[in-house]
């Protein structure tokens, strides 16, 4: 059932970045594509991604502005292909055909609107679409926690309904497999441990519980409902003397909505010490999706994890 | 309730708290609190501790056996200690209630039962202690590493989720919570995980509204109320420099408002876990100050949440 993915279990930030290194090392380096890439936030990234030899870089955009801001952040123009696109539309679009004919194996959004890369993505013609749901999978290195954790979905699906819960359980799988983890252990996160008859949720995280035990959610080890703390912190279930293989350990937890998942993962990433990656699975291709406010080491480090996931999804 | 004593200037840290709480009990004797359920070690450690800090008088009601035998377990002598014997949760927690009400205890406070529970008990119509209409929530106060004020955040741990009426009234409470520790301009940033308001997401319009009409001037003067905003635009001025974001709560919040209770609920676990915050629970709106401790929080954390409705409780004049 589970086969095992024979990847080391990377534990860091610095661990995903090497793994993305030894991957580019194999054979050709992975390119990324950018598109409309001429923001100095999504090119400072992409030049140390090069710098770092975490991947290559196809950018898409206005030529014009993208070439000096290479310079700008300590690249050379020789080093990037820079194709020049007039508007959004155009970016994607060609993003998306190249991605599709294989001559990136991801790709990054720069300074459009999400939903203007995604129509392109989902377009049928270009061969990136996939059956399942896409969604957002954000890794994090929170310091009081002894392994990384995978924060799923604060950055894409608003308000999941059940059957979309388990398609984001499986993306989030996906990405922990490629982090080396061959059985994740995934949380479904509840305010409460117990299940309780007012909230829905509760019910919701038992059935994907029992779903897990079944063998209909693959490679994982699910439980729920899970309060936070019990999730990630032995010594509020020692208190409950809760059995679980999850409890204080997960390296997934699942949120009940876009507000709930992004709010914990920022919380971490603030108060945390928690360096990010996010990355959008479900395509062909991960998608990686960085946000203006972000660090340029966590930008860097999204594209890291978008390498990694990418060979995953090649080689598996 | 009415707070009796403002204080007379921004309390920005729960040591800070605990100095004007112990300042207090110093004053005007241990606060005697009234503890509904509160058989276990988890609850007993904390009130052993605040009771020898002669901040506190622990009522226990509960199952007197099982208090002498966790008492032993702590190494701490039952004599002296007040506990009144009753072995159904239900039914203890409607005694401490009423020895709260009738004016023999200032503090209600939570013991072994589930919140859920507990606030079955209190809110029963019966009892009449919220008048129709009125709105009772949670509110944590948080003292974070990096931030140079405490943090509020409301709901973690009692209402679900409310309409928007609803959301006024407990925003409402929150605010006169804040003034109560001094804070006479509040900031409140309304939680969401975009600063855009979209369609998509009720949440962020709900928001949107509620910000319009703190500037329509509908909110008391002074305070300030901004939303959506995301976490880091509420709190990092770094993120706000990073985005250009023009509000006048983003970077600088007090108050911190989410939409739905489970939000709050992670939020709060987040921080108190993985981000080493320490933290003070209270409910807001009530009659009288309730004490609710969460088991995730070390238990020398409780004396927060007992300084806090200490100051609650006010002067005894």
């Amino acid at each position: 059932m589970t086969e095992k993915a024979d990847i080391p279990t990377l534990k860091s930030m610095d661990d995903i970045h090497q793994r993305a290194r030894e991957i580019n090392s194999i054979g050709e380096p992975y390119r990324v594509a950018v598109a409309a890439a001429h923001d100095e936030a999504v090119m400072e990234a992409v030049v140390a991604a090069h710098r770092e030899g975490i991947a290559n870089g196809l950018l898409f955009g206005h030529a014009a502005r993208i070439n000096p801001m290479i310079e700008q952040f300590g690249g050379k123009v020789g080093d990037f292909r820079v194709i020049n696109t007039n508007n959004d539309e155009e970016s994607a679009t060609k993003v998306a055909e190249s991605a599709g004919r294989g001559e990136a194996s991801l790709i990054m959004k720069g300074i459009l609107p999400t939903s203007r890369l995604l129509k392109s993505v989902l377009n049928e013609k270009y061969g990136l679409r996939r059956r399942g749901l896409l969604s957002h999978t954000a890794v994090l290195s929170p310091e009081r926690y002894h392994k990384l954790l995978a924060v799923t979905d604060g950055g894409m699906v608003i308000k999941p309904t059940f059957d979309q819960k388990v398609e984001i359980i499986r993306n989030a799988v996906l990405v922990s497999r490629s982090l080396g983890i061959d059985v994740p252990k995934v949380a479904i996160l509840s305010m409460v441990d117990q299940v309780v008859n007012s909230f829905n949720e509760t019910f919701e995280a038992a059935a994907l519980s029992k779903m897990g035990q079944r063998g209909q959610i693959q490679s994982c080890d699910i439980d729920g409902p899970m309060s936070f703390d019990t999730a990630v912190w032995h010594k509020s279930f020692e208190y409950q003397g809760m059995a679980s293989s999850v409890a204080g350990h997960a390296d997934i937890v699942v949120a009940g909505s876009i507000e709930q998942g992004n709010i914990l993962a920022k919380s971490l990433t603030i108060f945390g010490g928690a360096a990010f990656g996010g990355v959008i699975i479900g395509a062909n291709v991960p998608i990686s999706l960085v946000s203006r406010a972000d660090d340029a080491i966590n930008k860097m480090t999204s594209i890291a994890l978008a390498v990694v996931v990418a060979h995953y999804l090649k080689t598996r | 309730m009415e707070y009796r004593n403002i204080i007379d200037h921004p309390v920005r840290s729960l040591d800070e708290v605990c100095e004007l709480a112990a300042e207090q009990a110093r004053q005007y004797g241990p606060y005697r609190v009234a503890v509904a359920a509160g058989e276990t070690i988890m609850t007993l450690g904390p009130l052993s501790y605040g009771r020898e800090q002669e901040l506190i008088e622990p009522i226990l009601v509960g199952n007197q056996k099982q208090i002498y035998a966790s008492l032993e377990k702590l190494n701490v002598s039952p004599k002296g200690w007040q506990i009144i014997n009753e072995k159904d949760h239900h039914r203890a927690t409607k005694k401490a209630i009423n020895m709260v009400t009738s004016g023999l205890a200032d503090i209600l406070m939570r013991g072994k039962l589930l919140a859920r529970d507990f606030f079955q008990v209190l809110l029963d119509p019966q009892l009449n202690l919220r008048e129709k209409g009125d709105m009772w929530n949670n509110v944590v106060v948080l003292d974070v590493k990096g931030i140079d004020r405490l943090l509020f955040l409301t709901d973690c741990a009692m209402v679900v989720n409310t309409d928007l009426p609803g959301r006024l009234k407990l925003i409402k409470n929150a605010l006169d919570f804040a003034l109560l520790l001094g804070i006479n301009e509040p900031k409140v940033a309304l939680l969401a995980a975009v600063e855009a308001v979209t369609p998509g997401m009720p949440v962020s319009l709900e928001e949107a509204v509620i910000a319009k009409m703190a500037e329509r001037g509908q909110f008391p003067k002074g305070v300030e109320i901004d939303g959506p905003l995301s976490l880091d635009l509420s709190l990092s001025p770094k993120s706000v420099a990073k985005k250009k974001m023009k509000s006048p709560v983003a970077g600088k919040a007090d108050i911190l408002v989410v939409n739905d209770i489970s939000i709050g609920n992670v939020l709060f676990k987040a921080m108190i876990t993985l981000c080493g915050a320490h933290s003070a629970s209270t409910i807001v709106g009530a009659p009288f100050p309730i004490i609710l401790t969460s088991r995730s929080e070390d238990p020398e954390n409780s004396l927060n949440s007992f300084a806090l409705a200490i100051l609650m409780a006010g002067s005894k004049e």
